[in-house]
């Protein structure tokens, strides 16, 4: 709980920053505008199929690359200082459940959002600012079209199946990147490593990796198009809007991140 | 008809436009002349709700511009953009029958009619149809932004700066299509332009918009004859300009 005296150097802070706060206050009300504006209206969303495929192939296929190298190495660094540091104490089966565990709980998930947001959500926010910038937002709005429905939407919908997808795909080259070190360079039976993981599964942890891809999506998507429509200033504002971008998702994805492991743990 | 009643708009502060009166008569070509940053631009997208004004009201057709009519108020007017404005990442054919697919929900045949027909009426090449808009001229361009411009049959079209950055040649030719499009499409349609020339040679009334008011407004023979100070001023650095 915050006491009063908290409250007040709380609120003494923000007051040295007015338009700072006032600047942060105005873009989470924004964000959750793109949000829940894009996604609770009414849509056709049979007739923009087409604009949902092209986004999961952007946002989805377009990013296995960044993913999996980013998995495979991570799954080999994870293993690599749970070995090197723990690797006297502890049996060789219980490091497989460790870095299983971390993996489906936390690394998957964690580790292909940022990907994500370094890949696909700086595409989206230089993509839809520089349609600011150069009119062609306007331009759709003045043909009755509304830019939430028409951009966002579908960038929305394919953020819903391209996360959760990607953060499996990514569970598995962890393992996988973890399986290298600790089956053909350290020498651990392959019958083993897979019985620890076999072990270590635990469906819970597994749903709650599936959300958090969801919501990752959302939280990236939504920011990223936010600061994409917001842009202004020509060139140098793409520039800021993405950067912008950027480090208010992965600030955000890993504040829902403790949130969720929150929700989770009273389970 | 579309009546402006007492606008005011200021950007951080500064007044760009001052209690704006102002109407567009059905039928007519209505040139809106004055210095560059004078609002004109401004003023155009505050009748299509781009931008939102400080005070004052808008009517379009009886119909009070505001949140819940801004959208039916949009499919009456056709807009062409002074960077034209099309959607660089779709053909020409898509960004033309943009609007017929995800407002008026068309199937592919009626679009791709409906597309060839305003490509033939602004006197684009159909082949253009496939290509994308990094591939075009500035003269093409600013017919597909026309041509989509058109393609709802809108009663209002509003054109900023048709003829800017064209060679004399082009900025010609897009006038003339201005003129045949008014005519048969029988459409009303607003110029925004600081070319005095092609005010005068298209246009059936100038409005002149100085110091964020609307100083002048007469019939062409007026524009021509008047000995109004903001007209006279701006003529001669117009006629100045071009003599150098």
């Amino acid at each position: 709980m915050v006491n009063a005296l908290d409250l007040e150097i709380i609120l003494m802070i923000l007051s040295l920053f007015p338009n700072k706060f006032l600047y942060f206050v105005n873009n989470i009300g924004g964000i959750f505008y793109t949000l829940f504006h894009s996604m609770f209206k009414k849509h056709g969303i049979f007739k923009k199929t087409n604009l949902i495929i092209n986004e999961v192939i952007e946002i989805g296929i377009g990013s296995i690359g960044v993913v999996s190298i980013a998995s495979i190495l991570g799954g080999l660094i994870a293993v690599f200082l749970i070995q090197d540091r723990l690797g006297s104490y502890i049996p060789e089966y219980f490091i497989v459940e460790a870095v299983a565990k971390s993996v489906v709980i936390e690394l998957g998930a964690l580790g292909a959002s940022i990907a994500l947001v370094g890949r696909a959500g700086t595409r989206i926010t230089a993509e839809i600012s520089t349609m600011k910038v150069s009119e062609e937002i306007d331009a759709l709005k003045t043909m009755a079209i509304d830019p939430y429905d028409y951009i966002v939407f579908p960038k929305m919908i394919a953020s819903f199946i391209s996360y959760p997808i990607l953060i499996v795909y990514s569970q598995f080259l962890f393992i996988f990147g973890a399986m290298i070190y600790i089956v053909f360079i350290h020498g651990f039976g392959l019958q083993s490593f897979l019985f620890g993981i076999r072990e270590s599964f635990n469906m819970i942890e597994f749903a709650q990796s599936m959300v958090k891809g969801i919501v990752f999506g959302a939280i990236s998507t939504s920011i990223s198009c936010y600061f994409g429509l917001s842009a202004s200033k020509g060139a140098k504002g793409v520039g800021e809007a993405t950067t912008t971008a950027v480090v208010y998702s992965v600030i955000s994805i890993f504040l829902a991140d403790f949130m969720i492991i929150k929700i989770f743990s009273i389970w | 008809m579309v009546i402006i009643k007492d606008i005011c708009k200021s950007f951080n502060g500064k007044r760009v436009l001052n209690s704006i009166n102002l109407d567009f008569r059905d039928g007519e070509i209505l040139t809106i002349v004055g210095k560059s940053g004078v609002g004109k631009s401004v003023l155009l997208k505050l009748v299509v709700g781009l931008i939102d004004s400080d005070s004052g009201s808008i009517n379009v057709d009886n119909i009070l511009l505001d949140k819940n009519t801004v959208y039916d108020i949009r499919k009456k007017i056709g807009f062409v953009f002074q960077s034209s404005a099309l959607v660089e990442s779709l053909p020409v054919e898509e960004n033309i029958g943009l609007a017929l697919r995800y407002i008026y929900n068309l199937d592919d045949d009626t679009i791709k009619r409906k597309v060839i027909e305003a490509i033939r009426m602004v006197k684009l090449d159909e082949k253009v149809a496939s290509m994308y808009p990094s591939n075009l001229s500035g003269g093409m361009l600013k017919r597909a932004a026309i041509a989509r411009a058109i393609i709802l049959r809108p009663k209002y079209i509003f054109y900023d700066e048709p003829t800017t950055g064209l060679d004399p040649i082009v900025a010609r030719a897009i006038e003339d299509l201005i003129l045949t499009l008014n005519n048969k499409l029988n459409t009303t349609s607003i110029i925004v332009t600081h070319d005095i020339n092609s005010a005068v040679g298209i246009s059936d009334r100038i409005a002149m918009l100085s110091k964020g008011e609307i100083t002048f407004s007469g019939m062409v023979d007026d524009f021509n004859k008047t000995e109004n100070q903001y007209v006279k001023e701006f003529k001669d650095a117009y006629f100045l300009k071009q003599e150098k």
